[in-house]
């Protein structure tokens, strides 16, 4: 009986990814076609954006290192949303973060990996701390964590800002802090490329928060408590500490994400406009289907289209923007549940019939 | 003569592929009370539903005076002179009686006259007997003004078939007395009219014939006047097959859970327990029999720590638990198979393997909170072969599997928690007869075990089968306790559910 | 330092900064009204800032440009209702994806059209008029306060009487709070819940239409990137504080522009950090919604309480 039923191979148990690679070809689709007919170069436009990142080792190295913090914002949103959540303060964790760790690279002398140590700890502490407030300002006042989470993400920003504006600015040049020193700083792995070090870091977390969700029983009960609510409460779980702790390590990881880029990318800090990587982890988390096993791929293949775009841009007419208007499409498609769903519904009424034929064949016999 | 409605063949396939209806036939005819009876979860609410253009036909045919009616809305319901009473009011909490009178109709002006609306619906209540406030709000009104401000509405739109989805449900007698004034008053008029109800004596009371549904089928349609409550009741919860189980003898241990006086009052202000006091010890199971709505489920929430009480106090293994959390009163040594189970009882996105392990996820984890998957596996794998889930493998969605086998791994999860006591609400509802056998005797396997055993169900042919003891619950109160050796008749049981029978001295 | 609140002209700037948020919030007012939460006023709103300059810049009709605008204010919101309501989309999502639509959209076609990436001060875009009323504007202080505002400003308080009336006194603006309130009840009496729903989307989509406008075609005289900075998300934090009744959220927009005033004021004037002081409108927005709605779930429960015991007794 059993072996009878495993042989039966069926196409829409993976309807989700499906479902997931038709969205991203149609939204690709609908971008070539606007190339097309305002571009008077669409063949060298497409041409450059889809496969510009390979061309030359400087560009390939570029989309790695852009992905990082789409990882590590990724990975933190997965923890938010896992607990059912919508909780898309990342922004704030993540700016803060880099923040803390400007603040401990310039002010605290610290020798070298121990220094990177404190400002990245530093960093998820203040990131987790800050993401666990929507949600614990909405369960006493019922505000819409959504709106919650944004304005924090501008109160975070503008505060951030005038940390670094009051007390670490140099005064001399163009704006930005006082250089960190160099024991502060991640280091380039490869030479010739900008490859830090914080890549080390991002495979250990991206692997952590595999193991996290997956393999252990704080990742079980995050699940199920987003899964279903009502249930994980009956079953006996404290739904509400776990939600908190979700939001504490995805903020946590956010808030690293943040610290790694600016210790591993900049000389110091110069972010003078809001981060606004919390919309394309949600699309890394969309298109991953909320399995941290697929969000550095959906993170890289984020990062390639923009140095893609990027790169399209310096040799065509177009501008990179175009990608995020492409990410916007995207999400459109992925998140209509109607979206190919005719397919799921002929299939499901199909199995159902036969199963209550089935049934009532067995209980006449 | 031809009949008012027909319903043929009716079949209805949920979007998520539940069967809520299969092959339903009856028919309505001009001028009575037509009662429509089942459990929950028989189908009667999608049947109507479907009649008044809420949810489309799957298959089948209904046919309004021969002719053929398709609905794609209850707007075209209510053109073709249906009109229908939910159990939940449909009516617009902010809204003012006078506005809710009016919502959706065409007819009137597109500024609204506030006076000129009251005026009307003033008239028409008074032309039907009934008193309402239509300047008030809605969410300012006792729950009997708001039942009649739905009749009124119906009766406004020109209806000559109204449907009554469960009106009973939330009204106090005086109200349900009233109620069922009027609505003889309003067959007088000519109009006609289907009662659904799983309260027999109110149908005995009211309705001219009755069609009996069960598992989303129809069985039979029968002169009121030529059944009796009995009767109906066999109809609805009787199985063709009747369990027969050899049990071992009591051997009763000590005391495990105590219930003493609880008290709980719904937010309509009715008093759903008044006072419930009851013992469950080792060995032993006691049944909870009960026409729905007499304070089961209200019972099993209190005594889970779903919900809390007014008064009284519960207490597991000489603890008292009626104010602790859930997660502390199962390691206090409770399971529960609760009642709704897709709502409580699993996680339909997640996989058999997650469902079975979410409540003693932690006796898996080692020191560091990892889990051991090859321990989990064996151990669903074990117990995906002992109760018998018919599934692909462990990593398939529950929600996919059918009613019985997604119950399957519910029992599967609680029975294996090795708690002291087990609550078991509703085990088998709507679970085809295989599992029903199959769960009934792992549940005399934990009997056996030395395990204390609460089961609430609507069946009583599974009570009498599996209870050592019944306990009857009637309007909030314990109406009896049987020992049931030698077994209690069904007929026994039903006379202290319809309250025809009390025991004294049980508070 | 605290003498221009006594100052006309500080009360002025408040009611000229209130306007596009004003127009917001009545968006974010009907989407509530009718049971939507929709995170794409933001994005909306840039859209048809861009639109209506770009489409007067092109006629050289401030009429043409401005029914454009508004065109396409509806056109968003119907494409944001079809996602949500009809495909079924989550809210959230779809909402953030409008406005990466918009983001990435809107710089996307200012750089095709004038080959910058920061501003369309390329084109030759029209503004709308300042309107001094007449009689009002000779009354000291008041016709200060009143009078010689942008004519959008006007249009959105007219919008904001006309809506509410609307959805109080008339057929279809019960309708609307129907629908948004128990879809079920109104779909039972007959009311066909998607239409209504996307008559509130269009007056969402010509509310936000008018706030953009505002930005690019009054306040300033060109289209900036991102110029709506946040303004749509704000809307739903007054929203939330007035509960989607739009006369308490126009006042609570005020709050706003009163804030964002303060702001400008105390920048020239206090020597606080600037930036620190920009984060102020939005610190005292979130304050005073915290504190509103922790006062109105601390009242609720009490209620709750009450009534139980009432019960028990």
């Amino acid at each position: 009986m059993e072996k009878k039923n495993q042989k039966k191979f069926d196409i829409m148990d993976y309807f989700s990814a499906i479902r997931i690679a038709a969205a991203l070809l149609l939204s690709l689709l609908i971008v070539f076609v606007i190339i097309l007919f305002v571009s008077e170069m669409p063949g060298v436009a497409i041409q450059k954006l889809m496969t510009g990142p390979l061309e030359t080792k400087r560009s390939f190295f570029n989309v790695i290192v852009r992905g990082i913090p789409l990882v590590f914002t990724g990975l933190g949103l997965t923890l938010c949303l896992k607990s059912g959540i919508f909780n898309i303060s990342s922004d704030a964790s993540f700016y803060m973060g880099a923040v803390v760790a400007t603040a401990i690279a310039i002010s605290w002398p610290l020798p070298n990996i121990i220094h990177q140590f404190a400002l990245i700890a530093a960093a998820a502490v203040v990131g987790g701390l800050i993401s666990m407030l929507p949600v614990i300002v909405n369960k006493y006042t019922r505000v819409n964590p959504v709106v919650l989470a944004i304005m924090a993400n501008s109160i975070f920003y503008y505060f951030g800002l005038s940390i670094i504006s009051s007390f670490f600015l140099e005064k001399s040049g163009s704006w930005g802090s006082y250089k960190f020193p160099d024991d502060a700083r991640l280091g380039t792995m490869i030479k010739g490329t900008s490859l830090h070090y914080g890549f080390v870091i991002v495979i250990v977390v991206t692997i952590f928060v595999i193991f996290l969700m997956n393999k252990t029983s704080f990742g079980y009960k995050v699940r199920v408590t987003g899964s279903n609510p009502a249930f994980a409460k009956t079953s006996g779980l404290r739904t509400s500490f776990i939600i908190l702790m979700a939001q504490f390590i995805g903020g946590a990881i956010a808030g690293m994400g943040g610290a790694i880029e600016m210790v591993g990318v900049y000389k110091r800090f110069q972010w003078q406009t809001q981060t606004n990587y919390v919309w394309d982890g949600l699309l890394i988390y969309m298109l991953a289907n909320g399995n941290p096993v697929f969000i550095p791929i959906t993170a890289f293949f984020i990062a390639y289209l923009r140095v893609g775009a990027e790169i399209m841009s310096r040799s065509s007419d177009l501008d990179p923007e175009i990608v995020t208007f492409l990410q916007g499409i995207i999400i459109l498609l992925v998140a209509s549940q109607r979206f190919l769903y005719f397919l799921k519904k002929r299939h499901d009424q199909k199995l159902s019939l036969q199963q209550a034929e089935a049934e009532e064949g067995g209980a006449a016999a | 003569m031809g009949h008012l409605l027909e319903v043929k063949d009716v079949t209805k396939i949920y979007e998520g592929g539940v069967l809520a209806n299969h092959n339903v036939n009856f028919t309505v005819d001009e001028g009575e009370i037509h009662a429509l009876v089942g459990e929950n979860g028989a189908g009667k609410s999608t049947l109507m539903k479907m009649l008044y253009g809420l949810e489309d036909v799957t298959s089948g045919h209904i046919y309004l005076n021969g002719e053929e009616l398709k609905l794609s809305s209850s707007k075209e319901a209510i053109e073709h002179g249906i009109g229908m009473v939910h159990q939940h009011f449909m009516l617009v909490d902010s809204l003012t009686g006078a506005e809710n009178m009016m919502l959706g109709l065409e007819k009137t002006s597109f500024i609204t006259n506030r006076k000129r609306d009251i005026e009307i619906t003033n008239e028409v209540a008074q032309k039907y007997n009934f008193e309402i406030d239509a300047s008030r709000r809605v969410r300012d009104m006792s729950v009997g003004m708001k039942q009649k401000l739905e009749i009124l509405k119906i009766l406004y739109r020109s209806a000559k078939l109204i449907i009554l989805d469960e009106p009973t449900a939330v009204l106090t007698p005086q109200e349900t007395e009233e109620l069922f004034e009027r609505l003889l008053e309003l067959k007088k008029r000519g109009m006609t009219m289907i009662f659904i109800s799983h309260k027999l004596n109110e149908v005995k009371r009211i309705s001219d014939r009755i069609t009996v549904l069960k598992g989303g089928v129809t069985k039979g349609t029968y002169l009121t006047k030529d059944v009796t409550e009995e009767d109906i009741s066999n109809l609805m919860v009787g199985r063709e097959i009747s369990f027969e189980y050899d049990k071992e003898e009591v051997k009763l241990g000590e005391e495990v859970l105590r219930v003493e006086n609880l008290k709980y009052v719904d937010k309509f202000k009715i008093p759903k327990l008044s006072g419930v006091s009851f013992k469950v010890s080792r060995g032993e199971i006691v049944g909870v029999a009960g026409v729905e709505g007499n304070g089961q489920s209200e019972m099993i929430s209190i005594i889970t720590g779903n919900m809390a009480a007014i008064d009284g106090k519960v207490f597991l293994n000489g603890h008292d638990i009626t104010r602790e959390s859930i997660t502390n009163i199962r390691k206090l040594g409770m399971s529960h198979v609760p009642e709704d189970r897709m709502l409580d009882g699993c996680a339909p996105e997640m996989s058999v393997q997650e469902n079975l392990t979410v409540s003693n996820i932690d006796s898996f984890a080692n020191k560091t909170g990892m889990i051991q998957k090859s321990k989990i596996k064996e151990f669903c794998k074990n117990q995906i072969v002992e109760f018998n889930v018919k599934t692909k493998d462990e990593n398939q969605s529950i929600g996919s599997l059918s009613g019985g086998n997604i119950q399957k791994v519910i029992v599967a999860r609680e029975f294996k928690a090795n708690s002291d006591l087990l609550i078991l609400n509703q085990p088998t509802r709507g679970v085809d007869v295989g599992a029903i056998s199959f769960i009934h005797s792992k549940i005399l396997e934990m009997r056996s075990d030395n395990k204390a055993i609460l089961l609430v169900s609507a069946d009583l042919n599974e009570l009498i089968s599996l209870s050592d003891r019944i306990i009857i619950m009637h309007k909030g109160k314990i109406a009896g306790i049987l020992s049931n050796a030698p077994k209690v008749t069904e007929q026994e049981l039903g006379l202290y559910m319809l309250g025809l029978k009390k025991q004294e001295g049980l508070g | 330092m605290m003498q221009f609140f006594i100052s006309p002209t500080f009360w002025k700037t408040v009611l000229a900064s209130t306007t596009p948020v004003m127009l917001a919030t009545l968006a974010a007012n009907m989407m509530t009204k009718s049971g939507i939460f929709n995170l794409a006023i933001e994005g909306t709103m840039l859209i048809c800032a861009l639109t209506g300059v770009v489409a007067s810049a092109f006629t050289q009709n401030l009429w043409v440009g401005c029914i454009t605008a508004v065109l396409m204010g509806i056109a968003i919101s119907f494409v944001f209702g079809y996602f949500a309501l009809i495909m079924k989309g989550a809210m959230n999502a779809c909402g953030v994806a409008l406005n990466l639509v918009a983001t990435g959209g809107t710089v996307f076609v200012l750089v095709m059209l004038t080959g910058s990436k920061a501003n369309s001060s390329a084109l030759k875009s029209l503004t709308f008029p300042v309107v001094n009323i007449p009689v009002l504007q000779n009354i000291p202080v008041i016709g200060t306060i009143l009078s010689g505002h942008n004519l959008v400003t006007y249009i959105a308080w007219v919008i904001v009487a006309v809506t509410s009336w609307m959805l109080y006194k008339t057929k279809l603006g019960i309708n609307i709070r129907a629908v948004g309130e128990n879809p079920a009840a109104a779909k039972a009496a007959g009311l066909n819940v998607i239409f209504h729903q996307f008559v509130a989307l269009a007056i969402c989509g010509v509310a936000c239409s008018f706030g953009g406008m505002y930005l690019s075609m009054g306040a300033l005289k060109s289209f900036t990137t991102g110029m709506v900075a946040g303004r749509g998300y704000m809307s739903l934090a007054m929203d939330a504080m007035s509960q989607g009744n739009p006369v308490i959220g126009c006042l609570s927009s005020l709050l706003y522009g009163f804030s964002d005033t303060i702001t400008v004021y105390l920048q020239l004037y206090s020597k606080i950090d600037l930036k620190l002081i920009d984060a102020f409108p939005y610190l005292f927005i979130i304050v005073v919604l915290v504190i509103i709605q922790a006062i109105r779930t601390m009242t609720a429960r009490k209620k709750e309480k009450l009534a139980s015991m009432q019960q028990a007794a």
